[in-house]
């Protein structure tokens, strides 16, 4: 009763507030009338009963201002004064205003770009219903847990479990659809039936697969994605039913999958029923991927376990294939986002943190400074009866409004800081499943990044400042002598920024020296004027491997006679971009192991003239040449990181390796093929998904005559920029074959540089963020020396009068201030060796303790400030003593 | 006209409730019936009631409203909660006791003690 009657007199104060002041205007009128009235009616004549009447009421302001008293101020009312306030002693100081907004916009809006992908990416679950449930398989090989999987390895997890609500198969494929336009390469998944009732996903229009579409006869049938039912078919309604060829086959439309989901951005643009063929049903053949949705209540600890014995059963079984083979279970959210993303984005996060954090320091010391100028203003008003609890109040409300202002500033700058990275981001550098973008959690993180920093950067002042020794500050009036609390509170905070900074500054240089040494990396290959391009050839047209091989024979001579073209060649991965096939090997002669127990290595198809197009050098021996055909002995030229690997000591030339053929059109390895060795190469890198390019991979290359397959590209190094021939080229290839897709027209130069996008990408944010603290630090520095400076104008006086040298003076305050300088340098250094361990895996052939690199932003970090507090200083110098004195 | 007393602090509210316990009073009324009610023995100043009156009503002991008043005109009238019922009947019998106690105690002869 009581808080709703006082709750209600709040309210009807705080916005009738100029309807109830007209009230008690009325009110207490009313009152000095009726007195009039009875005081006239009692024969005093009107003038004298008016006077009389309004000297008995009393002090009528008085009155009115205890009635504004008794009607209670409230939260809100004091805000919006303290709003007011602080909008008014805002304005009166422009420069602070603008410097503080935008420093906060800068570390607001750093922090709201990153949070917005680590939102997506980290902290959001996967889009999918239950996604915790959802698992990632792999085979576990002795060397490598995360091997593709063989199809009856799967079709035996598959039967044997007890764990799974639904497991699916994944291969991911290309394929070439016809009939309209040019022929055109896609990107597909073809996929187990259940696919999508593993990931609880449904087609927005007609539907997903049916369990009886995962068998052969039934499989010619295609889910679409939203973005490519909208682009190549005009987002009609009628396509379900409509008839597509993909690679000279019909398929039927049945489904179309959401738009905007991660289906939009996922790689693959189909998805088409996988259905083994019993050409498909061998066990030493590993190209599947596949997840699975545990059944409710199994644990993913009790999934592993049943498959690790259902894992030793199959290699009890088939020791050949399978011996020490076991099952690799993981969450699938570990496989959606790699450890190495993960690791780039908390890096990126801390340090925009940490930019933040010096925006803070910064903005705190600009407050310190004129905390110590407004400490007369706050004197006066606690004299005045403010208690030190408003004064605060007063000075937080401020602060937060400037936070506030930041916030909103840095909103803006951080969304299109936000869209400008997305645009900037390589493609599928990110999991299609993160949706990235401004969302309430991202907009609420930022409001209270911005109040909270508000609260952060002037608590320390606050309390300092409202603190005032009063006699002496009103005593002084004005001038100061810089307080011993303040001025600590200052140095601490420029230490502070000074060692967050070196942090960064640290981090960055490693991750700039190892991106040099990265990009300067030597490819093995000359990149210049070299072209790639892919050329899916579909079973279908090529059911036998001579048509396939003459056909490929007569289109490199075709392309290989368009003028400016130098060389061109036939391989199975251009340079760079991995490999289609990795093999088991042994060395004929040395100790038998089992299949699985061999060491691998890259297999590589190439045309013969390969190593001269990409400008690889023989290092021993003879190259790979056009007499390696089909019925020729079968021939290879190793690599040097092979060579060295595996004969160390050893001639290799002359002797074999024994490789499992790769049989043409199935997915099946056939008896070991004794491939003699030729000669030596030396190292390409390989680089692609799987492998980083600084990594030394052992290959034996091999001609494709000997080893045909589908998936070709080609080569081509021409006399000139290569992309200007890329047209006359498909003319050429759409002249022998007008069904031939080609995609993928790259040229090496771009291979090379999207191989170390993601690394580039992370520099390049990290450096700028380490670019950022550092100018704030500066700014820091600037602010406290040239405020300390401003401060001891008077000493300074006195000093020179007394005979010190401007020389001198320089020394005194620059030295006191690089004291600071080095204090934060070898905090940070400390903090800075602890923490960038954490980038140890990110880094190229860079140790995190690398001494050059630390000097160096060392050194460049003390540069910086040296010049930061020598245009302040050089101020103390130019005190005219005499003026200085004069003010006295 | 007899000698006024100035009236104690704190004994302003408990004068006001008392006044409105006997019905519903504009400003100016609460102080004729104060004045009616103490036989004209109290000075007051006349001022000081509104901020009174409005610190009861926010304390939710009176609750306030306009009407039309006897003479035609817009008056903010004052009555009492039930809290103000409530607190008015212990205010009197504090009073009491302490007029009591204050009583007895001023009555006491010397040779008493």
């Amino acid at each position: 009763m009581r808080v709703i009657a006082s709750l209600r007199s709040v309210v009807s104060a705080l916005f009738r507030r100029s309807v109830v002041e007209n009230e008690v205007e009325e009110e207490l009128r009313a009152h000095i009338q009726d007195r009039a009235n009875d005081l006239e009616r009692s024969g005093v004549p009107r003038a004298e009963a008016e006077r009389r009447a309004r000297l008995e009421f009393g002090g009528y302001q008085k009155f009115k201002e205890e009635i504004r008293e008794a009607q209670g101020t409230h939260f809100l009312e004091t805000l919006i004064q303290d709003l007011r306030y602080a909008l008014r002693t805002l304005r009166k100081s422009p420069g602070f205003t603008a410097v503080a907004v935008l420093t906060l916009a800068l570390g607001i809006g750093a922090n709201t770009a990153i949070f917005s992908f680590v939102d997506a990416v980290l902290l959001k679950p996967l889009p999918y219903p239950h996604p915790e449930r959802i698992v990632s398989m792999w085979e576990k090989a002795p060397e490598f847990d995360y091997n593709p999987i063989s199809t009856l390895n799967f079709l035996d997890w598959e039967r044997q479990n007890r764990c799974f609500q639904f497991l699916s198969a994944i291969v991911r494929d290309t394929v070439t659809l016809t009939g309209s336009d040019s022929p055109e390469e896609l990107n597909v998944h073809r996929v187990s039936a259940s696919y999508f009732k593993v990931l609880g996903v449904d087609a927005t229009l007609g539907r997903t697969f049916a369990e009886s579409e995962g068998e052969v006869g039934n499989d010619r049938e295609v889910v679409l994605a939203n973005r490519i039912w909208r682009s190549r078919f005009g987002g009609a309604p009628n396509v379900i039913g409509r008839s597509i060829t993909l690679d000279a086959k019909n398929y039927t439309i049945i489904g179309v999958l959401p738009a905007n989901s991660e289906f939009d951005r996922a790689w693959a643009v189909m998805w088409l029923p996988l259905a083994f063929t019993p050409a498909n049903m061998t066990r030493n053949y590993h190209w599947l991927y596949a997840i699975a949705r545990l059944d409710p209540g199994v644990t993913l600890k009790q999934a592993r376990d049943q498959m690790d014995t259902i894992g030793a059963r199959i290699a009890a079984l088939y020791p050949d294939s399978n011996k020490g083979v076991g099952v690799t279970v993981d969450p699938y959210i570990d496989q959606v986002v790699q450890p190495e993303l993960r690791r780039s984005l908390w890096v990126l996060l801390a340090a925009v943190g940490a930019v933040l954090l010096i925006g803070c320091a910064n903005v705190a010391n600009l407050t310190l400074a004129r905390g110590t100028e407004r400490q007369h203003e706050m004197a006066i008003r606690s004299a005045l009866g403010a208690r030190r609890f408003r004064l605060i109040r007063q000075l937080l409300t401020e602060s937060t409004f400037l936070g506030i202002l930041g916030g909103v500033a840095g909103l803006a700058l951080g969304n299109a800081f936000m869209h400008g990275m997305k645009v900037w981001l390589p493609p599928n550098m990110l999991p299609p499943q993160a949706n990235v973008r401004m969302d309430y959690g991202v907009l609420l993180f930022t409001m209270i990044i911005g109040i909270l920093t508000g609260i952060l950067f002037a608590l320390a002042p606050a309390l300092s400042g409202t603190q005032p020794d009063l006699a002496r500050s009103l005593k002084e009036g004005g001038r100061n002598t810089a307080g011993l609390t303040p001025h600590r509170m200052r140095t601490a905070l420029v230490v502070a920024e000074v060692a967050l900074s070196f942090v960064l500054l640290a981090g960055a240089s490693l991750l700039i020296r190892s991106f040099n040494r990265l990009a300067s990396l030597d490819a093995g290959v000359d990149t210049t004027n070299v072209l790639a391009m892919d050329l899916p050839t579909p079973l279908t047209e090529f059911t036998n491997s001579t048509t396939l091989t003459n056909y490929l024979r007569e289109l490199t001579e075709k392309v290989r006679s368009v003028p400016g073209v130098r060389d061109v060649a036939i391989t199975d991965k251009p340079p760079m971009e991995g490999f289609a096939n990795g093999a088991l090997f042994l060395i004929e002669g040395r100790d038998y192991l089992p299949y699985p127990q061999r060491p691998g290595c890259g297999f590589k198809v190439v045309g013969p003239s390969y190593f001269y197009t990409v400008g690889m050098r023989l290092l021993k021996g003879r190259s790979l040449n056009e007499g390696d055909v089909a019925d020729a002995a079968p021939v290879t030229v190793i690599n040097e990181t092979m060579a060295k690997t595996y004969f160390k000591g050893e001639d290799p030339i002359g002797k074999r390796i024994l490789i499992r053929q790769l049989v043409f059109g199935k997915a099946e390895r056939g008896p070991d093929i004794p491939w003699q060795i030729v000669g030596v190469v030396k190292d390409e890198k390989v680089g692609g998904k799987v492998f980083s390019l600084g990594e030394d991979i052992p290959v034996v290359y091999v001609t494709f005559y000997q080893s045909p397959g589908i998936r070709n590209s080609l080569v081509i190094r021409a006399a000139m920029n290569p992309l200007l021939l890329s047209e006359s080229i498909e003319q050429t290839i759409w002249k022998v074959n007008n069904n031939q897709a080609v995609a993928n027209i790259e040229t090496l130069e771009e291979i090379k540089s999207q191989s170390v996008a993601p690394a580039r990408l992370r520099t390049a944010l990290l450096a700028i963020f380490a670019g950022i603290a550092l100018l704030l630090a500066a700014v820091g520095i600037y602010v406290v020396v040239s405020y300390s400076v401003a401060q001891r104008v008077h000493e300074m006086a006195i000093r020179l009068a007394l005979g010190a040298s401007p020389g001198g003076l320089l020394k005194l305050v620059i030295g006191k201030a690089m004291l600071m300088v080095l204090a934060g340098l070898a905090l940070g250094g400390g903090a800075a060796l602890a923490l960038t361990r954490v980038l140890a895996s990110l880094l190229y052939d860079t140790s995190p303790t690398d001494r050059v690199t630390w000097v160096a932003a060392g050194a460049l970090l003390a540069a910086v400030a040296l010049l930061a507090c020598y245009i302040p200083a050089r101020r103390a110098m130019r005190v005219d003593p005499m003026v200085a004195l004069r003010n006295e | 006209m007899p000698e006024r007393a100035q009236i104690l602090p704190g004994t302003l509210d408990l004068l006001i409730l008392k006044a409105v316990s006997l019905g519903p009073l504009y400003g100016y009324g609460i102080l004729l019936r104060i004045e009616q009610i103490s036989h004209g023995a109290l000075l007051i100043e006349q001022g000081a009631l509104y901020p009174a009156l409005f610190r009861l009503v926010r304390q939710g002991l009176l609750k306030a409203h306009w009407d039309t008043s006897e003479n035609n005109r817009r008056t903010k009238f004052y009555e009492l909660t039930t809290a103000g019922r409530k607190r008015l009947r212990q205010q009197e019998d504090g009073w009491n006791r302490l007029v009591a106690a204050i009583g007895s105690a001023l009555k006491a002869q010397p040779e008493e003690t």
